[in-house]
């Protein structure tokens, strides 16, 4: 089995704060995944987003931590969104059952 | 003073040890007049994340849960060895299958950790039979869909409510069904469909899945067992924690 590795990229601009996840994001990378969203998790200022666009593979521990994150943005009122979600990631998303709080039309997810 | 190899042995031995505690917790077969339930439960680690129980709640009822905690290691089995000193008063005080996951929910959603980015839940089937009613009543949060051969025909198990321990509101609608002479229900882990697939980002379909335990419905748990002890030493990439229920009704 060939493992894509983890890779994250973080921009600012002036709107929002988005990181981009791609490869696996499994039990391996999480604190790493924890460690980069730690300082920007609590900022009211902007919107957060996750891009999921290049994401191969989320396991269980990834979608713990995708749903501390909108359960914490929740709690300090500010905006969280997850964007581009591919399509077997999607259907992880919908048997678990957090399609609807996470996936496309969930700008305003509060 | 300690070395660090002798701290590594240590630690080793515990977990072994604590391995042993997780495996006497789980329930011994049922096997009586009206039904015979019984399981393959293979850890990835030495600890596992899943899960599972079954108690006779009267004289024709029963109750069956198979779960898999997020993760897997020493949380995920802590959450697990959590639960289960929950599951036997929950299921034969509760039984009724709405009832039970909203408490199992409630008890979860203590355990959570916004802080630390961490969220514990776990996915879940839970199953009230009625052997003299001939029904099942169930409910599927957020677990793979567990396959059941009634009468000949099939049916799935299908998501009835998110997994348990995400949100405090969760609204859950139990799925009900009646057969007529007997019933075979098979619940399992993604474990298991990852072993069989090989590779973890590829989808398994169910119809894959149901042809599968329909040539394996029929044949001692024991040879089942062999067959994906086999699968694992030949897979050495399997990671994930391996859990199988088969309930069989007698007529």
């Amino acid at each position: 089995m060939k493992v894509m590795r983890f890779n994250m990229d973080f921009q600012e601009n002036n709107k929002e704060y988005v990181f981009f996840l791609s490869g696996e994001l499994d039990l391996s990378v999480a604190p790493q995944l924890r460690l980069a969203l730690e300082p920007i998790v609590n900022k009211t200022d902007k919107p957060m987003i996750i891009n999921l666009k290049d994401l191969t593979y989320i396991d269980s521990t990834g979608i713990g931590i995708i749903i501390s994150v909108l359960k914490l943005r929740r709690e300090i009122k500010s905006s969280f969104v997850v964007r581009e979600v591919p399509e077997s990631i999607k259907r992880l998303f919908d048997l678990t059952g957090i399609s609807g709080f996470l996936c496309d039309g969930t700008e305003n997810p509060v | 003073m300690t070395t660090q190899q002798e701290r590594v042995n240590h630690l080793n031995l515990e977990l072994e040890l604590a391995k042993q505690v997780q495996r006497s917790v789980l329930c011994p077969p049922i096997d009586d007049i009206h039904i015979h339930i019984d399981a393959i439960y293979e850890p990835s680690h030495e600890l596992s994340g899943d899960f599972y129980a079954w108690y006779r709640i009267n004289k024709n009822q029963y109750g069956i849960i198979i779960m898999d905690v997020m993760g897997h290691g020493i949380s995920s089995s802590l959450v697990c060895m959590f639960m289960s000193s929950l599951l036997q008063d929950t299921i034969k005080k509760i039984s009724d299958p709405e009832r039970v996951i909203l408490e199992l929910n409630r008890y979860m959603n203590r355990l959570q950790m916004p802080n630390k980015l961490e969220n514990y839940y776990f996915s879940a089937i839970y199953i009230m039979l009625d052997t003299k009613k001939k029904t099942i009543e169930y409910i599927n949060a957020g677990h793979p869909p567990g396959v059941v051969f009634l009468d000949y025909k099939v049916a799935l198990l299908e998501q009835s409510c998110y997994a348990i321990g995400l949100f405090d509101n969760m609204n859950v609608n139990k799925g009900k069904i009646k057969y007529r002479n007997s019933i075979q229900i098979m619940l399992f882990t993604d474990g298991l469909t990852e072993l069989l697939k090989m590779d973890r980002k590829i989808d398994i379909d169910t119809n894959t899945l149901t042809n599968l335990f329909l040539d394996y419905k029929d044949i001692p748990l024991s040879e089942f067992q062999s067959i994906i002890s086999n699968m694992i030493h030949t897979n050495p990439h399997q990671e994930d924690d391996i859990c199988f229920i088969r309930i069989s009704s007698k007529s």
